[in-house]
């Protein structure tokens, strides 16, 4: 307020119009109302009441049209509906997602069935009941195992070929690894057909005998022709002496053959087939054993590649992923039926916080309106008290010059017109009898929510034991049906 | 369908052996294909028809056969040029090697001289890179398709005697301005293994009027003139006792002098007895 009351003074120069009033003894002894530079104050000072109410006004009137907009929003019988139709929509829903997979998980737990009765049937027509099939977690890294074995033997057998090579240890690696392709799919491959030893039919066995030992000739033939083609280069290279550089009269020696690859592996024949063991170095001897090496240990991989009883591996496999398909089908439903429950409470929770925030803005504006109006009085009279003690630091001014004495009307205070200072209309009282009826309703609406929870979660209880039942039922069934059909097949 | 820890493990292993694999074919392609595109003759050439030949260094080996060479010559000559052609430093790979001999017989025909090289190779490799290349087999081919032809044919140069004259000036003349010497190669080196007297008509260092300033004076220079400039020249001079009153200091100033007025840079002047 003193900042008001000086703003007035410095404004309106009112100490020097107090005295030049004074001077000339006005206002005048008889008096009755307030003089120029009274009236100028009041103007003054209603000038800044007017402001302040019309400021008001249009805030109020902003407020107002918030609220109805707000109230708009808020539609309380249309939310009742909604909360309803949340729990409506469950069972539907649930027995639509029933409908949609009792077909693919019948079909899963059919093809699951069939094939554990298969694997059982397998079992016990070879005498297979009394152990589980045993093979590799991964075929991936079982071959990744060989692989790594291949590449450790082209490195260890690149430099006997080297000297063959054009492309001297880059080429003696790939002679290797040509060569020992050629050795280790032998050797895996015989390694896996050696597994039909252990099938129950006799002529699986032996036809599996007489190719495993082809291929073990197979495999021999190349480890040997291998070294003879090793030596065959080394005695071609060999059969060119070494040569210095020439001097004097020294002719440098002629060379008679070839270190053609072709040729050399034509030499490598003739002498394999003349004597197969015939080395005369040790260097061929360890190719020959790091060749045997690696081909048993790549004919052990090729042996466990799969389970020792050709078939068992293979079925329990089909077993395996038929169970997995329908325990993925399985989840799949189940997680769908978890869905339409979360989905219920995660709608209900939007549409409670969305009613929620709706009604405490509109409780919000109402008190933000009475706020306004409380602070538009309390402006009014400050406004008020600030004008009278302009005009009173003026009276006294105007005494303190004067010579005849002051009118009467000096004793008396100024007041603004009544609807200066009244502040304007606020909540209406329908908008009080609305914002009562908010309340208590969101209230109600805390307690439909409660409720509903408590609903949805006795519904997923029930649609668990439910579900329990239904894939117990399935499995009976399935079972029925497979021992019906087999029953059909005997019949 | 979901990945296990081994499947992983063994997805791992095997593109790791895969890269190899391919690491491996690729560098052997690259060796492959980096390979330049060789003649029968050792050289290098820039096309796959084998047409034109990739600038190298050069070396003319130029045999005097207008008189028999001791056995003494012979073996220096030899051992000297073999040495030349079996040194890195001195030939470098792929450098190019002509050996040319010289006589009457090569002015004998009506039309025009008759100089053409008896052996014309490039030098191959003597040893090879063992990651990546056959040593063994570079260093036969080095023997076989490069020493061994050389040395026989110099071998063959060097126990032939077509006698009478000796034309060493115009067989330089011929030398240094043939098609068979390309330009625009890199070094040129010319090896002369003679006795270094000129005896035909139009000069003979039998005669009395045999200095340089006679040779200059006569005329017979400018029908002669040569053009060594860019060419290192190497002299294997073989002195006989027959003409040892000729081949003084006189006679190799001649030759010296010759060589300077030519525009060549005499770098070994190798006398032998």
């Amino acid at each position: 307020m003193q900042q008001l009351v000086e703003t007035a003074r410095r404004a309106l120069d009112v100490q020097q119009k107090a005295a030049d009033a004074g001077v000339h003894d006005n206002p005048k002894t008889t008096s009755n109302s307030l003089d120029a530079n009274e009236s100028e104050v009041c103007a003054y000072f209603v000038g800044l009441a007017r402001q302040r109410k019309e400021s008001c006004e249009v805030a109020l009137g902003r407020l107002q049209h918030d609220r109805r907009a707000t109230a708009a929003r808020i539609d309380i019988e249309q939310t009742k509906d909604s909360f309803a139709r949340l729990l409506s929509a469950i069972e539907p829903n649930l027995e639509k997602l029933r409908s949609d997979h009792a077909t693919r998980l019948t079909q899963a737990k059919e093809n699951e069935t069939r094939a554990l009765k298969h694997l059982r049937w397998f079992q016990q027509r070879n005498g297979l009941q009394h152990r589980a099939a045993a093979y590799p977690e991964s075929q991936l890294y079982h071959f990744a195992i060989v692989a790594a074995l291949a590449l450790v033997e082209w490195v260890s057998l690149s430099t006997f070929y080297a000297e063959g090579s054009d492309f001297g240890l880059l080429g003696g690696v790939l002679i290797a690894m040509t060569l020992s392709l050629v050795n280790l799919s032998l050797a895996i491959l015989s390694g896996n057909l050696l597994r039909y030893v252990n099938h129950r039919s006799v002529r699986r066995k032996m036809l599996a005998l007489g190719a495993v030992a082809f291929l073990t000739v197979c495999f021999l033939l190349v480890t040997l022709g291998a070294a003879h083609y090793r030596v065959a280069t080394n005695d071609i290279a060999q059969a060119q002496p070494t040569v210095s550089a020439p001097s004097g009269t020294q002719i440098p020696p002629r060379f008679s053959a070839d270190v053609d690859p072709w040729r050399a592996a034509k030499l490598a024949w003739q002498r394999l087939a003349a004597n197969p063991f015939g080395f005369e170095d040790v260097f061929s001897w360890i190719l020959v054993v790091l060749a045997l090496i690696f081909g048993i240990f790549a004919a052990y991989k090729g042996y466990t590649v799969d389970d020792a009883y050709p078939g068992y591996g293979e079925l329990d496999r089909e077993l395996k992923a038929r169970r997995t398909a329908y325990e993925t089908a399985k989840a799949e439903y189940c997680r769908l039926v978890d869905q339409v429950f979360d989905r219920t409470l995660q709608e209900q929770a939007h549409l409670l916080s969305e009613v929620k925030s709706n009604i405490e803005y509109y409780q919000q504006l109402i008190s933000t309106t009475e706020e306004q109006r409380r602070t538009f009085g309390r402006e009014a009279a400050e406004l008020q008290d600030a004008c009278n003690v302009v005009i009173k630091g003026y009276r006294q001014a105007n005494v303190r010059t004067r010579k005849s004495p002051a009118p009467m009307y000096f004793k008396e205070s100024v007041s603004f017109e009544s609807y200066l200072v009244r502040p304007p209309a606020g909540v209406s009282e329908s908008e009080e009898r609305l914002s009562r009826f908010y309340e208590s309703a969101m209230k109600s609406f805390s307690d439909i929510a409660r409720q509903n929870n408590t609903t949805v979660q006795n519904l997923r209880t029930a649609e668990i034991r439910r579900r329990d039942f239904y894939f117990t039922k399935l499995e009976r069934e399935i079972k029925e049906k497979l021992a019906r059909e087999e029953w059909e097949l005997k019949g | 369908m979901a990945l296990s820890k081994s499947d992983r493990q063994g997805l791992v292993i095997l593109g790791v052996i895969g890269v190899l694999v391919t690491a491996l074919l690729a560098s052997v392609l690259g060796v492959m294909w980096a390979r330049p595109a060789l003649g029968a003759d050792n050289c290098v050439y820039q096309d796959k028809r084998l047409l034109k030949r990739v600038p190298a260094d050069q070396t003319v080996i130029l045999v005097d056969q207008s008189e028999a060479l001791t056995e003494t010559h012979r073996r220096f000559a030899l051992s000297f040029i073999k040495d030349y052609v079996a040194d890195d430093a001195t030939l470098p790979v792929r450098s190019r090697i002509a050996l040319f001999t010289f006589s009457k017989l090569t002015f004998e025909s009506r039309d025009s001289p008759n100089l053409r090289p008896s052996s014309d190779l490039c030098r191959p490799p003597s040893h090879g890179n063992e990651l990546y290349e056959n040593n063994r087999k570079i260093t036969r081919g080095f023997y076989e398709h490069f020493l061994i032809p050389v040395s026989a044919a110099l071998e063959e140069s060097l126990t032939t005697e077509v006698g009478e004259r000796s034309p060493i000036l115009e067989t330089l003349q011929l030398i240094s301005r043939s098609q068979e010497i390309y330009d625009g190669g890199g070094r040129k080196t010319l090896i002369l293994v003679s006795d270094m007297l000129q005896n035909t008509e139009g000069f003979s260092h039998y005669r009395d009027r045999n200095t340089y300033d006679d040779f200059v004076r006569s005329g017979f220079a400018r029908d002669v003139q040569a053009d060594f400039r860019d060419w290192n020249i190497i002299v294997i001079y073989l002195r006989r006792y027959r003409d040892r009153r000729l081949q003084q200091t006189a006679h190799v100033d001649f030759w010296q002098r010759y060589f300077h007025d030519s525009g060549g840079k005499i770098t070994r002047w190798a006398g032998v007895d």
